[in-house]
């Protein structure tokens, strides 16, 4: 259908401009395309009808379940007087809250800087990583994560896939496409059989851990591990969240800019970190809001002392859950280290019928410790 | 102005779908703006069927892909059929063609198997493409699916670039096993269907099970609702509702009794925690809202009498 079918009235279009611009800043995906395409289908919407128009918007504007959701709230706000008068945005209370974020932006950077030293003059266990100026691992340390995370990743991201390769050795199955191909440069005589094999596939490891007061001195570390593991390309996807009282999620955090700018943002999105830990209700959370993130392929690693404040019963029903929904259930602990340790504490203990592989994680060689265990475990 | 939405609406009603507003409009668009539709939603709720039912309606054939983890470009769009190029070259092997001649023959259509991808582009009536759970195949598949849905275009090295002859109304289903990719979510209009809400619910199960009287329909629907409200591993969609609608007319029942609630809940509740939780603890408030229930005004009613049980 050809564009502008009807001419629009005056202002109309300013504001679904404006409106888009406002949405793009609320982290919305949309650019000059979507706007084109608005344009292109409010043509053939009838503008007397608002909820029309709000639901032709939509179907363009908003691409994500949490686009979808907010959605709603910034239209209503935008155009809740009229398609032709919007309310200057002044008073944004009704708005979700992504939208202030850039206002109170600076007050958080102040307060994310402020954690931030604190935990660097708390450090780590004398042979721990040191915590240099900024909070981050000097720059042998950042290696010595960088070959770890590669080596864990291999261990952590090995599952038999449908996918094929070519093998040279007589094993797996004829490759009959390939075996097609090579006899043409013998005039259509099969004198090599090729073969092909499952590939290894990719896994998806959710990194869950406990940045709650008692943790507070790993926190660094973990980070930039969940960093690491976010940024790497090459083996398959991580998610991270961390946890106190709420469960946080951390992946889109991670995300953004560079490692600076990314550890800052998972700082900040992380704002009640105080008044102890509730595992139970934080993990309830990943099943119940995150499941799509859980399957046979998962790898999960939690992290956390197991000092748990809230209740014991949904800690044990949460963790049943997560142990039959993931393909292995990894628990590290920074106070496995220590020796003769047991697991006494209230949740370690009510956890810990249901781990799979537990490990120390008090600093890098600990972690080496994981890779070795994990390799023992893939093994046979 | 025409109302085409309106239209559009009553179309889908006329072939047994229930569709809002919203459905219709994204129906609509995706058809004028020739844009692939991307839904996802909660299992159950009428998802596969909106391609089921625009076929329909267009008097146009379905192609289906149902996607799976390792699907590849060979299930997908086309492979050669092997077996009969390997018998064709024996065949030929006394005549004295030409190695090129023999070559160009063994890779041309008649040795090609369509897979849908390809059956889409290359029909004549613009067909509905259903590409069904994307979420499950992984994501190198679906960035390889953005040429497609973007430009109506495949390549097959031997035959070269094959342009649509008419673009496919393309609808893609996700379940969210996984997030999709932004750059495959730009490229549609998204649509989202949640659990219908009660007088939805049951203009659908007076549409497809008809046998089954107004009163007992709306006490189908009632328990659904209602059902929903629990924390369950698996919540009924819509197709769990009809089943059961459909059970209901088989057993003969004209009104509801509680008994039958309970012989037949395995319909509804597919996990087995589920159906220990609703014995052991959820029965008698299910039974105690039903009988609170204001006929003809059920929606109201369940929200309110829920309120209170939560209260109390």
């Amino acid at each position: 259908m050809a564009m502008n079918a009807q001419p629009y009235p005056a202002g109309f279009e300013q504001n679904v401009v404006r409106f888009a611009r406002d949405l793009r800043q609320a982290r919305f995906l949309l650019g000059p395309q979507e706007l084109t395409l608005a344009f292109e289908a409010l043509a053939t919407t009838d503008l007397a009808r608002v909820n029309d128009v709000k639901v032709t918007l939509r179907l363009i504007f908003a691409k994500t379940p949490r686009e979808r959701k907010l959605f709603d709230a910034y239209f209503d706000h935008y155009f809740g007087g009229g398609l032709l008068t919007p309310e200057t945005p002044q008073n944004n209370d009704n708005l979700p809250k992504s939208r202030k974020i850039k206002q109170v932006s600076m007050l958080d950077w102040q307060q994310g800087e402020q954690s931030e030293s604190q935990l660097d003059t708390m450090g780590y266990s004398p042979q721990a990583v040191e915590a240099k100026g900024d909070g981050l691992l000097s720059v042998n340390d950042v290696d010595t994560l960088a070959m770890l995370v590669k080596r864990l990743s291999k261990q952590l991201f090995t599952l038999p896939s449908r996918r094929f390769s070519p093998t040279s050795r007589k094993r797996g199955m004829l490759d009959l496409r390939r075996s097609m191909r090579r006899s043409l440069s013998h005039g259509g005589e099969l004198m090599h059989l090729q073969y092909k094999a499952r590939k290894p596939g990719k896994t998806r490891l959710v990194f869950v851990f406990d940045a709650s007061g008692s943790m507070m001195v790993y926190n660094q570390l973990l980070l930039q591990l969940a960093y690491a593991f976010v940024r790497q390309q090459s083996l398959g996807k991580a998610e991270v969240f961390g946890f106190s009282t709420d469960l946080y999620y951390l992946t889109p955090a991670l995300k953004q800019g560079g490692v600076h700018e990314a550890l800052r943002a998972a700082q900040r999105a992380m704002p009640g970190r105080s008044g102890g830990t509730k595992i139970g209700h934080c993990l309830h959370t990943l099943l119940h809001d995150y499941s799509h993130l859980l399957d046979p392929k998962t790898i999960l690693i939690i992290n956390s002392d197991g000092w748990d404040t809230g209740e014991l019963e949904l800690l044990k029903r949460s963790m049943q859950a997560l142990h039959a929904r993931s393909h292995t259930l990894i628990w590290l602990n920074p106070l496995a280290a220590s020796p003769g340790y047991e697991p006494t504490a209230s949740g370690m203990r009510t956890a810990w019928p249901y781990i799979d592989v537990f490990a120390a994680s008090h600093n890098l060689a600990s972690l080496q410790g994981l890779e070795r265990k994990l390799m023992k475990r893939n093994a046979w | 102005m025409h109302d085409a939405i309106n239209d559009i609406q009553q179309t889908l009603e006329a072939r047994g779908y229930i569709a809002g507003r919203e459905i219709a409009t994204a129906l609509h668009l995706a058809q004028q703006l020739s844009r692939p539709l991307l839904i996802e939603g909660p299992a159950g709720v009428g998802k596969t069927e909106i391609a089921k039912v625009m076929a329909k309606t267009n008097h146009t054939e379905l192609i289906r892909l149902q996607c799976y983890e390792g699907l590849d470009a060979n299930a997908a769009i086309y492979e050669w059929n092997y077996q009969k190029q390997l018998l064709h070259i024996r065949m030929e092997e006394g005549s004295q063609k030409t190695t090129e001649h023999k070559e160009q023959e063994i890779f041309s259509e008649s040795f090609l198997l369509k897979r849908p991808l390809l059956q889409a582009i290359s029909s004549e009536q613009a067909p509905v493409l259903l590409i069904d759970e994307i979420d499950r195949a992984d994501e190198a598949f679906e960035a390889f699916l953005l040429e497609l849905l973007s430009d109506w275009q495949l390549t097959i090295p031997e035959l070269g670039t094959l342009r649509a002859k008419q673009a496919p109304y393309t609808v893609l289903t996700s379940n969210r096993t996984r997030e999709l990719s932004d750059a495959l979510r730009r490229r549609c209009l998204y649509l989202w269907i949640d659990y219908p809400p009660f007088d939805k619910e049951l203009q659908i199960v007076r549409s497809k099970t008809p046998g089954l009287s107004e009163a007992l329909s709306r006490r189908v629907v009632s328990v659904v609702q209602l059902l929903r409200k629990f924390p369950l591993e698996k919540t009924p969609g819509v197709a769990e509702t009809l089943d059961w609608a459909t059970a209901l007319t088989l057993l003969h029942q004209d009104a509801f009794e509680p008994d039958v609630l309970v012989s037949t809940v395995s319909v509804l509740l597919k996990h087995y925690e589920d159906q220990k939780l609703f014995a052991a603890q959820w029965l008698p408030a299910i039974l105690q809202v039903l009988d609170e229930l204001t006929p003809g005004d059920e929606a109201a009613s369940i929200e309110r009498v829920w309120q209170q049980l939560a209260r109390a």
